[in-house]
């Protein structure tokens, strides 16, 4: 009895002390994907950009004003002129010192910090593509598409880059100046500053390589149901700009031209035009973001600081305002003098406790007072036609650019008659059209800095105890960002002492 | 009855052993401290058969030879011999025999003989608990040892600080102890109830921690829950009661009077500074006057928007607050808290069972509005022994709990009173008030919240007590323990454990924001959060003890493996339909909805081998082979080892005669264990999360690189100690040093932000922890009417880092460098205020054209400043002083604990002296700024626009961080034995404690216990709870 009793425990203790199965140890997240399962096929590559499409407007490091490209566009009129704070409401763009000028300096602060993050996510999640493209399973035209789309991205994002932390691109000088890290490849991710020239080069390369690919009318791939998706037109946009930064206008022209021929996008109707802005239906839209209600902004997007209906705390204590000056130059028959109440008086708003403020605007707005969703736009046809006038004009094709301004402002204004301006005072007229067609959308900053203009805001509606610094003269250090401390302090190949 | 049966047998006992020459002795025997009568002591005739023992009062008769001897015991005292010479009335007073008492060590898979232990470890007995009601009974450690560093408990009901065991372990990963409750991990030691925990135990040093491997890099807490020990079933109540307050007081603030022309003072000054700006100070003290109201957005004065600051800056003499009872914010989120706690347990035993069953149930209300914790626990513990080779038992525990917890996710959020509380400036009504400050009333009579006019600083639009009384954040849990085990002995001294362990933890979490005002405005949103952890803990143990002549020793073998699923699931709608249903169907539009699963798994061997020869000389060594599923598969075992080694001096033959020497016993121990704590389940992977686009599929790189190389971070400890204990053990002690080297750190290496990866994990760098620990104690008083026992525990640690892959490693306030500690500050540092412009300043260093630094200089622009080495959040020396009183039947204990050395980055105070928004609390401190030229004065000009430069992150805001805290204070009283019998009970005490009664520190409003880091937080800050309690015993 004895025996049988220990040959069991024996055995008991046999099965009991034997290890684990030999994959009790691999565990996988459900969340997540490893790298390795991204690249098996084009098909998941595609989703790797459609990644990099939502994390354009996705929310970064839990702060609420950090919601992607839309924060980037909002930051660039809170550093001009044109749009103005009449109090500083709850915080946000004016204490955080985007408004005040106070903090792209600081190497420390989120103002810095957060345009060089979220670019270099682009790039390194569009690099990750470019490397690995060509080795997917998949359908050759499908690659195409998605490495067009990522080389757009990374160009687009080095573009940010270049401008904000470098100095002005100056078409007369050597541009050897220090600007970002150049990272184009998953292998060498550590690398020096390099200068502004060598950036600008990339950049055109990247727009060129994506119009390239991207422009393929019989791929069957380049046909998209959602403006999130770069095309070809849009890829011409991004290198018209570029071209416009770099005060190359025959690239200016050349792609602004090809966009405007390309796209499928047509300039919006007067009725559109007062929709708010917040619909990628827009016939003018090239480039945006479709939000669902299940992907909610919070209030970290565009519309929770710029529309003038969102029921957040922002938007109800300080309303965006246009600056005086800007809306008395807008004729009184243009659609777009009627997106402002200078009386700060004119309109029922959604609730009680909006507050109002004279040049309030209401271009932006969201469908639903209740809800921030909205879409996002990125680019739109009125820029292209912008950008063709302004490059004809420099080109002295005053005729051509007499024709583009008239054909963007005869769908604003009845009653506009086609510029007969040349010369200089042409171009003083384009820009004032730039300001007030583009106002409010990401423009007025890096306008400023590329065309070497000095910000002023002096003599309008600005309050001084809110945008504090009203005058910066055009070479300024501070139309140059600090490097992020975080990347200095990570990256030893940058001089510690290079934002000194 | 009892009684009637007793006396018969005592008859029995005495008719059948009656002598010749015998005399009958009546007496009594007590306890020496405190005379408190011992029931069932035994009482026997030296040389003879004869004995009985005490009825529950203490008294006994005996019948017993006239010259003979009585022989009293009972456990727990010390054994006494009393020759009768005659007498007939023998009362004794026995002495408690501290060395019995707690005769065991709760270790690694048993326990041993204190006498045998050759670790280092210090134990809380239930007795210490008995009279100091915890909501959670880990807070009862702090201050029981030395060696080991709390940081304060949130006063949310409930909560626990953090614990550090022999310094800091890790840079990055886990620095926490593993809790181990009846012998498997646990994770949720909030949640068991105090009364039933028999004992807690932390070991300190490798060598005892070593069997636990892998998750023991940080010290062990191990908790052993009650069993049934006597035949008498033992059945007590027990009831307290108590009331919950704030335990620090607020920081001290600027009032209205003095706010207003102080942030006139901040806009005069901004107009002056601007760049380009043109006004004089004349001009500029108009505007300010006039437009002083504009920026705060309310004027809570009997006086005109433009004239409440006169252009000398002065407040308007005739201005007075119409509403002055309606700015506390602080007083408005605070209550007193209600606490209740009522458990009744139960426990028994024969021969071949025991058992032990408690229920208890807690409501404890935080002094912060709407917050509370209210919790059930039910436990029934039983072990069984069928055959004598045979041994079985199985524990179950049960937690209901439910809470709202207050809203502290973020130290800046909106909606966290203490925040918003703190922070808003003393202008700002909580009610809404007409023009002649009456308050505004609604249509049922009701006040009406405030929350439009205010400055941009102050929160605007946004109301902390509406939206705490508004929303929700209710948290449910059910938790279920299970421990099962089985032994089988197949032949004496071979033995077989079987021990599972089965936790399943479920949380439920449903948050709703409300319409009207806050993160939920204006469509309402609800969410709904469930995660539970599924853990499973099985191990075989295979255990050989013997003696051979003087040779002990035994062997153990044993396999380990473990499993934690968490799954999550989380959805939100907006968009309320009716109010007043919070549940998500009452809700239109998803906003997310989301399920993830998430595993953990690791596996181990153990072997354990402890030798001593003659109870004198002892060894120890263990060894243990561990694998983790957080490493990739080439790397993911690790081999653990330690030896221990204890020499009893006091039992070598030198030392025979020396009577006044009880103990004194030397030990080392040397070991490593293992620490695999990252923050992310699967830290060696390269993951893509998941990102839609809309309806498309997407994916995006993750935050953290990949890395297959990682491996376990390695703890290796060397451990040397003497103990002693002399004089009749009236006073005892031990001195401990330790050396803790932590090496392979897990590090989550800072990235450069251009490779668009913010971190990875990476195994690097070397950092050790050195530290001395003195534990001095003993009877200070020893009378019978009064015994006073005390100690003092010392403790100091030195951590530094002496490898790291790269020069330096910056991360908050704090920069890693060979030669510094991991809690070194690295800031601005601070160089007072220029007296002629009054802006603040900064050292720079002057540097030469190779960049080498020459010397110092200052500079107002703080972009420019030069970082130095500033300080250290790490105490030179902290402990506790331990006392426990026993008097008449009262027992008194109260506990301080301290810290000595060491800073705080107060950045609750910084922003308290900022201005960055008009409407933000100022600090009293701010009235000493400098004003005019000439000013002497360390704080500088107040300035709207110069904030960033004026008020910098520098070593201005360091501030000591030396305290002293009385931490508790508990008194019990003992009804006399003979009252209680009356009413046929065993025993009543009643008490009364106090818990974060006093502290001294640096500065009004700060914690310097809040972190390990040396920072500040809006963090519901600690309670102070008193409580009076009653325990029935039957």
């Amino acid at each position: 009895m004895k025996k049988i009793f220990k040959i069991f425990a024996c055995l008991t203790l046999l099965v009991s002390l034997a290890s684990c199965s030999k994959d009790f140890l691999e565990t996988s997240p459900t969340s997540s994907y490893d790298q390795s399962f991204i690249f098996t096929t084009t098909d998941n590559a595609f989703a790797a950009l459609n990644g990099i499409h939502k994390s354009m407007v996705a929310q970064y490091y839990s702060r609420q004003n950090i919601g992607g490209y839309p924060s980037f566009q909002i930051a660039m009129d809170c550093f001009g002129e044109d749009l103005v704070f009449p109090t500083a409401g709850n915080g946000w763009w004016t204490n955080t010192g985007e408004v005040k000028w106070n903090s792209q300096r600081n190497a420390n602060s989120w103002t810095s910090a957060f345009p060089f993050r979220i670019s270099y996510k682009w790039i390194s999640n569009a690099n990750m593509i470019i490397d690995n493209i060509d080795n997917a399973k998949g359908s050759e035209d499908q690659k195409t598409m998605v490495k067009g789309q990522a080389l757009a991205y990374r160009g687009m994002a080095y573009f940010w880059l270049v401008q904000l932390y470098g100095d002005r691109y100056d078409a007369s000088s050597p541009n050897s100046t220090l600007a970002v890290p150049l990272v184009v490849n998953t292998v060498e991710v550590k690398k020096p500053l390099e200068t502004v020239a060598n950036i600008y080069a990339q950049i055109v390369k990247d727009l060129e390589d994506a119009v390239n690919l991207l422009n393929n009318p019989s791929n069957p791939y380049m046909s998209f149901n959602s403006k999130s998706q770069i095309t070809a037109a849009t890829a011409m946009g991004l290198r018209a700009r570029v071209a416009l930064a770099m005060q190359d206008w025959t690239n200016a022209k050349k792609y602004s031209e090809m966009a405007i021929n390309t796209t499928s996008a047509k300039l919006m109707t007067q009725t559109q035009y007062a929709q708010g802005f917040n619909n990628a239906d827009n016939q003018e839209w090239m480039w945006g973001f479709e939000m669902i209600p299940d992907q909610t902004m919070y209030f970290y997007g565009f519309m929770a600081y710029m529309s003038w209906n969102f029921n957040s705390s922002n938007i109800r204590g300080c309303p965006k305002c246009i600056n005086s000056n800007l809306y008395d130059a807008i004729p009184a028959t243009d659609i777009r003098k009627t997106l402002f109440d200078p009386t700060g008086k004119a309109w029922t708003m959604p609730t009680g406790s909006y507050k109002k403020y004279k040049y309030m605007n209401r271009k932006f707005a969201v469908a639903d007072y209740a809800s921030s969703v909205a879409d996002a736009n990125f680019m739109r046809l009125g820029e292209m036609y912008l950008i063709a006038a302004e490059a004809c004009a420099k080109l002295n094709d005053a005729a051509s650019a007499q024709n583009y301004l008239y054909t963007l402002n005869k769908t604003r204004d009845d009653e506009y008659k086609k510029s007969t301006k040349t010369g200089a005072d042409l171009i003083e007229e384009i820009y004032l059209y730039r300001r007030i067609e583009l106002w409010g959308e990401g423009f007025r900053f890096l306008d400023l800095k590329r065309l070497n203009l000095p910000l002023d805001r002096t003599g309008a509606n600005h309050v001084e105890a809110v945008s504090l610094t009203m005058q910066v003269p055009a070479d300024d250090i501070r139309w140059k960002f600090a490097i992020p401390q975080e990347e200095i302090d990570a990256n030893d190949l940058i001089d510690k002492n290079v934002n000194d | 009855m009892r009684k009637k049966l007793f006396i018969c047998l005592v008859a029995i006992l005495v008719t059948s052993v009656t002598f010749a020459q015998n005399i009958s002795i009546k007496g009594s025997v007590a306890d020496q401290r405190g005379g408190e009568p011992i029931p069932f002591a035994s009482i026997q005739v030296k040389g003879t058969m004869m004995g009985t023992s005490t009825d529950a009062n203490g008294q006994f008769s005996i019948d017993a030879p006239k010259n003979g001897t009585l022989i009293f015991s009972f456990v727990g005292y010390k054994t006494q011999e009393v020759a009768i010479n005659g007498r007939i009335v023998i009362n004794v007073d026995l002495e408690q025999d501290t060395e019995t008492l707690d005769e065991v060590v709760f270790v690694a898979f048993g326990t041993v003989a204190k006498k045998d232990f050759t670790g280092s470890a210090v134990a809380l007995e239930s007795k210490k608990l008995e009279n100091r009601p915890l909501t959670n009974v880990t807070n009862a450690l702090e201050g029981l040892s030395a060696g080991v560093q709390f940081t304060s408990a949130s006063g949310q009901p409930g909560s626990s600080g953090g614990i550090r065991i022999r310094g800091f372990g890790s840079i990055n990963a886990s620095n926490s102890p593993l809790y181990v409750v009846d012998g498997v991990p646990y994770d949720a030691i909030s949640n068991i109830n105090a009364e039933d925990i028999e004992n807690i135990t932390i070991l300190k040093d490798a060598a005892s921690s070593a069997l636990y491997g892998s998750r023991a890099a940080n010290g062990v807490v191990l908790v052993t829950t009650k069993k049934g020990r006597s035949e008498k079933i033992n059945f007590s109540v027990k009831v307290n009661q108590g009331v919950s307050v704030r335990g620090i007081p607020e920081y001290d603030r600027l009032d209205a009077y003095q706010y207003y022309p102080m942030e006139w003072e901040a806009l005069r000054n901004a107009y002056l500074s601007a760049s380009g700006s043109t006004y004089t100070k004349e001009t500029a003290s108009a505007a300010a006057s006039k437009n002083i109201y504009s920026q705060l957005a309310n004027n809570p004065f009997n006086v005109p928007n433009d004239q409440i600051v006169g252009t000398d800056g002065k407040i308007n003499a005739a201005a007075q607050l119409l509403y002055a009872d309606d700015l506390d914010w602080a007083a408005g989120i605070a209550r007193t808290g209600y606490k209740q706690d009522y458990s009744m347990n139960a426990g028994g035993a024969t021969e071949k069972a025991d058992y032990y069953m408690s229920i208890g149930y807690l409501k404890e209300e935080g002094y912060s509005i709407k917050s509370y914790l209210e919790r059930a626990n039910a436990r029934l513990n039983m072990n069984i022994q069928p055959r004598k080779w045979l041994k079985t038992g199985i524990n179950l525990a049960g937690t209901m709990g439910q809470s709202n917890s207050t809203n502290v996710d973020s130290s800046t959020g909106y909606a966290n009173p203490f925040f918003f509380s703190r922070n808003i400036g003393p202008i700002y009504p909580i009610y809404e008030h007409d023009a002649s400050g009456n308050f505004v009333l609604d249509e049922n009579g009701e006040k009406v919240y405030e929350w439009t006019n205010r400055g941009a600083g102050a929160s605007q639009g946004r109301h902390v007590i509406a939206e705490t009384l508004w929303n929700d954040n209710l948290n449910k849990r059910n938790i279920l323990n299970t421990r099962a085990y089985v032994d089988i002995t197949f032949f004496k001294g071979l033995k077989l454990s079987i021990n599972g362990g089965y936790d399943f933890r479920n949380y439920l979490n449903s948050g709703y924001d409300n319409p009207k005002v806050g993160d939920g405005s204006p469509a309402g949103r609800a969410r709904i959060t469930n995660y539970r952890y599924d853990t499973y803990n099985l191990n075989q143990l295979l255990t050989y003890t013997n003696s051979i002549n003087n040779h002990n020793f035994d062997v153990l073998l044993g396999h380990e493996s473990y499993k934690n699923d968490y799954k999550y699931v989380y959805g939100m709608k907006q968009g309320i339909i009716a109010e007043g249903n919070v549940e998500l169907i009452n809700f239109t539009t998803i906003n997310s909805l989301t399920t993830y699963l998430n595993q953990y798994r690791t596996e181990g061997y153990i072997a354990r081998a402890n030798y001593n020869y003659s109870h004198k000389y002892y060894l120890s060594a263990s060894f243990r082979r561990d694998a983790t599923s957080r490493f990739y598969k080439d790397a993911r075992w690790g081999n653990f080892w330690s030896l221990g080694g204890s020499w009893r001096i006091d039992q070598e033959s030198f030392l025979a005669d020396q009577a006044w020497l009880n103990a004194l016993k030397l030990r080392a121990s040397y070991g490593s264990v293992g620490n695999d704590g990252t923050n992310s389940w699967y830290s060696w992977q390269s993951l893509y999360g998941i990102l839609n686009n809309a309806n498309q599929s997407g994916f995006i790189q993750s935050t953290q690189a990949g890395n297959t190389e990682l491996q376990w971070e390695k703890n290796k400890s060397f451990d040397v100690a003497l103990e002693f204990g002399m004089f009749n053990n009236r006073f005892n002690g031990q001195i401990e040093f330790f050396h803790r080297i932590s090496d392979n750190l897990l590090f989550s290496v800072p990235l450069p932000t251009s490779s668009g990866v913010l971190s990875q994990w990476q195994n690097i760098g070397t950092m050790y922890n050195q530290g001395i620990e003195i534990q001095l104690g003993g009877d200070i008083v020893r009378t019978k009417a009064l015994t006073w026992n005390s100690t003092l525990n010392i403790s100091h640690v030195k951590n530094e880092i002496t490898k790291l892959p790269q020069e330096e490693i910056i991360t908050g306030t704090k920069k890693y460098m060979v030669g510094h500690s991991m809690y070194d500050f690295w800031l601005r540092d601070y160089a007072g205020v220029d007296p002629q412009t009054g802006d603040a300043l900064y050292y720079k260093d002057i540097k030469d054209e190779e960049g080498n630094v020459t010397g110092k200089e200052t500079t107002t622009d703080q972009t420019a400043a030069s970082y130095y080495y500033v300080g250290t959040s790490i105490p030179t020396v902290y402990g506790s002083w331990m006392n426990s009183l026993s008097c008449y039947g009262f027992d008194l204990s109260f506990l301080f604990t301290y810290q000595l050395g060491g800073k705080v980055y107060d950045s609750n105070y910084a922003s308290l002296m900022s201005y960055s928004g008009y409407g933000s609390a100022l600090h009293v401190d701010i009235l000493n700024r400098w004003q005019n030229a000439g000013d002497v004065t360390d704080v500088p000009r107040v300035d709207n626009g110069k904030n960033s430069s004026q008020n910098a992150g520098s070593s201005r805001w360091l501030t000591s961080a030396s305290y002293l805290a009385l931490r508790n204070v508990s008194i019990a009283y003992n009804l006399p034995k003979s009252l209680v019998k009356k009413i046929d009970l065993a025993g009543i005490r009643i008490y009364a404690s106090g818990e974060n009664l006093k502290a001294w520190t640096a500065r009004k409003g700060m914690d310097p216990q809040y972190s390990f880091a040396g920072t500040q937080s809006n963090d519901y800050s600690p309670a102070r709870i008193y409580t009076f309690g009653i325990n029935i015993q039957f």
